[in-house]
């Protein structure tokens, strides 16, 4: 983190003084660009320092496992782009187009309470009922925003007017 | 308030890829590097102990090259993963592992108020021209402001909007 806060063994100005040649093999023929005194063959060896084997089987470790996982990236990534789509297409309020994406997308991702939501929301107003009722279903016993349950609550209330029997007239 | 301690404990993934980025950048920049702790329980949680650069360049490029290398890495590390876990709520045991790992080591990306102090006091040192210091100025300022900002996890919020942003754009730009 604070990589130039200074240790305690953190080597002074006062030994860098004390070295009269190149600091590590004592070489007269150090190179004076610098303010430490180094040849240029010990430079070229401290800047080198290898890397503790340790390290680098853990950076390994890290990278393959992002590779693993980078297999299932392109399933994830349509699907991101099924909902962007979605979302685009439910501004123009192109909502028929909406569901088609979100489908998609709450097919791979069933758990996805956000894509459902606005399935159930998308679809409705697409008038594919049979998806909405399928899709309201589903989010039962789930814990939505409120919003998102006012909402949902009023399409289910506005379905079952839509779809209630007709209620019998009764003979005076 | 959650020590400073504990979260460095919990992302030291990020420490060490910081660390390592110094280290390669002083080996880039053919700069001695005399010591290196790439983690440890403490403070600082990691350092490189290198020479005095001899060029503003050199200060530069040491200073801010963990910035870049911890930001990449972190958004390439998440990037897999990171659509799954946060946007769809799906993810397996190793997508939150990849998930962790790539913010740990996006929120280690800023570099640290001994990092600016060194690039400003290497800028003094070297009779940078006056061009230099404008432009390096606000850079160090912003290395301070994100010092800072840790506090209020400033740095945390920089790894997970690193780790969220590259799939996000990309999934825009596809659509």
């Amino acid at each position: 983190m604070d990589d130039n806060d200074q240790p305690p063994n953190a080597p002074t100005a006062a030994d860098e003084a004390e070295t009269t040649g190149c600091g590590v093999c004592g070489s007269d023929a150090f190179e004076t660009a610098y303010k430490t005194r180094l040849c240029a063959s010990c430079r070229t060896q401290l800047a080198n320092r290898p890397i503790p084997a340790g390290i680098r089987v853990v950076v390994g470790v890290a990278l393959a496992l992002a590779v693993i996982a980078s297999i299932k990236f392109p399933a994830s990534l349509r699907m991101a782009i099924a909902e962007e789509r979605a979302n685009r297409a439910e501004a123009r309020s192109d909502y028929a187009n909406a569901e088609k994406q979100l489908l998609l997308v709450t097919k791979a991702y069933p758990d996805y309470d956000d894509g459902l939501v606005s399935l159930a929301k998308d679809s409705y107003k697409a008038g594919d009922y049979e998806v909405t009722v399928n899709t309201v279903n589903q989010l039962v016993g789930r814990s939505l925003d409120k919003e998102d349950v006012t909402e949902i609550e009023q399409i289910e209330a506005d379905l079952e007017k839509k779809f209630a029997p007709e209620p019998k007239g009764t003979a005076k | 308030m959650i020590p400073g301690i504990l979260i460095t404990l919990i992302t030291f993934p990020g420490v060490i890829v910081h660390e390592i980025a110094h280290q390669l950048f002083c080996r880039l920049m053919r700069v001695a590097v005399f010591d290196v702790c790439y983690f440890r329980v403490g403070n600082p949680a990691g350092y490189v102990i290198h020479e005095t650069p001899r060029t503003n360049l050199q200060h530069l490029v040491i200073g801010i090259g963990p910035f870049l290398v911890n930001s990449i890495a972190g958004a390439l590390i998440a990037f897999p993963s990171a659509m799954a876990v946060i946007k769809f709520d799906a993810g397996g045991p190793l997508d939150y592992v990849l998930v962790w790992l790539g913010v740990s080591i996006a929120m280690h990306a800023f570099p640290s108020t001994g990092d600016a102090s060194s690039i400003w006091s290497g800028l003094k040192d070297h009779n940078a021209p006056i061009w230099l210091k404008i432009v390096v100025a606000p850079v160090v300022a912003l290395i301070y402001i994100g010092a800072i900002g840790s506090i209020f996890w400033l740095d945390l919020i920089y790894g997970i909007a690193v780790a969220m942003a590259g799939p996000m754009i990309l999934a825009k730009l596809l659509a």
